[in-house]
């Protein structure tokens, strides 16, 4: 084969837990194809994966493979915060002076992701920061010309990212999304990049230039179009700028710039599929490959059995309306203010997922804006005491906001509805009691 | 497979009405008690109420709620199948004590200075009302 092609492909396979709809940055590794976002899983949530990536070409002095496997396991530790192993095992094959050398490399990449900003919270943007340590198995036989898989060839790497994600604007069910990704790559040993370790063959080619590889420095720009969504599921564009310095294209005097294009569909199950072109703009090695990724993200965790009301078996013929025994007339001035409590609607445990025996009551919301179509609401969230204030006042919006998407699904008008976090500040019962808390964990529609 | 679907539908069907009686049966009694905890609420509120000192007024203020309320039964009929939904509505009061020092205003006849009509929606599942 001649020339600078190559042609490659990936599969990943990732299981968790998660919010319904899957998302790749459960693997905690990515958060679009590859491009890390600022999602985090959610406090005490585990995900785990499995990654393949396979890449096969030529560079001219040969042909050569590479195979990549990636085991993940992710946790949610607290709110904001995700703590991610990584282990993956990479082959790469290729003609050295007619015959076929094979290296691998592995390790361990141990990270976290900590999100400081929040959009979902009132803030201009969303940010996190992103710090890892890779520990490679120190071949150093392993060529440094791949762009991130340079880091397992060496004993110790440590990864530091500054991450962003904007939401441009919404569409029904789903978002648009901007993300930018600044960071790099520190080496403990970075003499290890020099080229007097590269093969002969490689080291003939880039005679005369730079002696060895500087840190990379990583950046990217990401973003995520909604093609079209329904509640059940999501086809989003991903279009990804990405590049790094300190790889092969740098002995040449470029930066490496890659652009992934491709469509994502996720179901709100868990599933979801991705795949696209990616293409060097810059390359040495890989001008364009093909990637595609499936992953499935496991049912949440039911939450604990909420108290209800013991209904005692009486035979009340009730018309409808009725009024009830009205007790001696009671002197009050006339309402002002109105609201609506959703009682019935029921979220999974610690999570803002609701659960689909709610869609009941957020039909008779729905129905009763529909029959008041001048009327704006705001959504407020309410919790009981249990967790801290901020861990509440940040479920409450959660909820808040997961109660607007489902009224906007159906049928109102997201200009209509606010959302407001309220959190544990306004109980209306005793939180001693089980029965008292469940009557302080609410939704109020507070007519504006 | 037909006939274990078409069993699996009369089935549904057949137990429809009976889950609108077995309903409409227990919401009289839940939202007679609901009520009752509306007036616990109200009592419980009279106990912890913060007092300001205005200056030449101590002011303190609680909600409590109105005795009349309507229970209001339905059934939406877009799940399948139809889930019975009831709705309890009432008025929720601010009331505001005051009096020249605190022990004066706890004494003093509670006004009413705000009234919200609140309308909560629960529904019925697996035998109880859901809240």
């Amino acid at each position: 084969m001649n020339g600078k092609w190559a042609l490659g492909f990936g599969v990943a396979l990732v299981f968790c837990t998660a919010t319904a709809f899957g998302s790749p940055t459960q693997s905690g590794e990515t958060g679009l194809a590859t491009v890390p976002t600022t999602d985090v899983l959610d406090a005490w949530r585990p995900s785990a994966g499995v990654h393949l990536n396979g890449l096969a070409g030529s560079t001219g002095s040969g042909s050569h493979e590479l195979w990549r496997t990636q085991f993940t396991l992710g946790l949610g530790l607290i709110e904001d915060l995700e703590l991610t192993a990584q282990v993956p095992y990479i082959q790469f094959s290729r003609d050295v002076a007619g015959r076929r050398h094979t290296d691998d490399v592995g390790g361990v990449r141990l990270g976290g992701k900590y999100r400081l900003l929040n959009e979902e919270y009132g803030d201009w943007l969303s940010g996190a920061l992103l710090a890892a340590v890779v520990i490679g198995n120190g071949r150093d036989s392993f060529p440094a010309i791949l762009d991130r898989e340079s880091a397992w060839g060496r004993r110790e790497a440590y990864e530091v990212m500054a991450i962003a994600d904007k939401k441009l604007f919404s569409a029904a069910h789903d978002d648009a999304v901007l993300t930018l990704n600044a960071g790099g790559l520190f080496f403990d040993q970075p003499e290890h990049f020099a080229l007097s370790n590269q093969s002969p063959s490689f080291q003939r080619r880039f005679r005369g230039r730079r002696a060895s590889f500087s840190n990379p420095f990583e950046f990217a720009t990401a973003l995520r179009l909604p093609i079209y969504a329904t509640e059940n599921f999501r086809i989003q564009l991903l279009e990804e700028l990405r590049g790094n310095t300190g790889t092969v294209d740098n002995l040449k005097g470029s930066v490496p710039t890659r652009l992934f294009s491709g469509v994502r569909f996720a179901a709100a199950n868990g599933m979801a599929l991705q795949g696209g072109a990616d293409f060097g703009l810059s390359g040495f090695l890989e001008p364009y490959r093909f990637m595609a990724s499936f992953s499935y993200a496991m049912p949440e965790q039911a939450e604990p059995p909420v108290p209800v009301a013991r209904a005692i078996p009486a035979p009340v013929a009730l018309p409808t309306p009725a009024t009830a025994a009205a007790s001696p007339a009671e002197v009050l001035p006339p309402p002002v203010k109105r609201k609506v409590v959703l009682r019935g609607v029921k979220f999974d445990f610690a999570q803002s997922t609701i659960r689909p025996d709610s869609d009941a009551i957020l039909g008779e919301a729905a129905a009763a804006l529909k029959a008041n179509p001048d009327v704006k609401v705001a959504v407020e969230g309410h919790t009981d005491s249990v967790g801290s204030d901020e861990y509440n006042l940040r479920l409450s919006i959660h909820r808040g906001l997961a109660v607007r998407e489902r009224l906007e699904h159906l049928g109102i008008l997201h200009e209509r509805l606010s959302v407001r976090a309220r959190g544990e500040s306004q109980p209306v019962a005793s939180n001693d009691t089980e029965s008292g808390r469940a009557e302080n964990r609410r939704v109020e529609l507070l007519v504006e | 497979m037909k006939s274990r679907l078409l069993a699996i539908t009369l089935l549904l069907l057949s137990a429809s009405p009976a889950l609108a009686e077995d309903a409409a049966a227990a919401f009289g009694k839940f939202c007679e008690e609901w009520m009752q905890k509306l007036e616990a609420r109200e009592r419980r509120n009279t106990t912890i109420i913060k007092w300001e000192d205005k200056g030449t007024t101590v002011l303190g203020s609680y909600v409590g709620y109105s005795k009349q309320h309507t229970c209001e039964l339905k059934e939406n009929k877009e799940n399948k199948p139809p889930v019975p939904v009831g709705k309890i509505t009432y008025l929720e009061v601010r009331y505001e004590k005051a009096g020249a020092t605190q022990e004066e205003a706890e004494r003093s006849q509670a006004r009413p200075v705000e009234t919200t009509e609140v309308t909560e929606i629960f529904r019925y599942a697996k035998g109880v009302w859901v809240y």
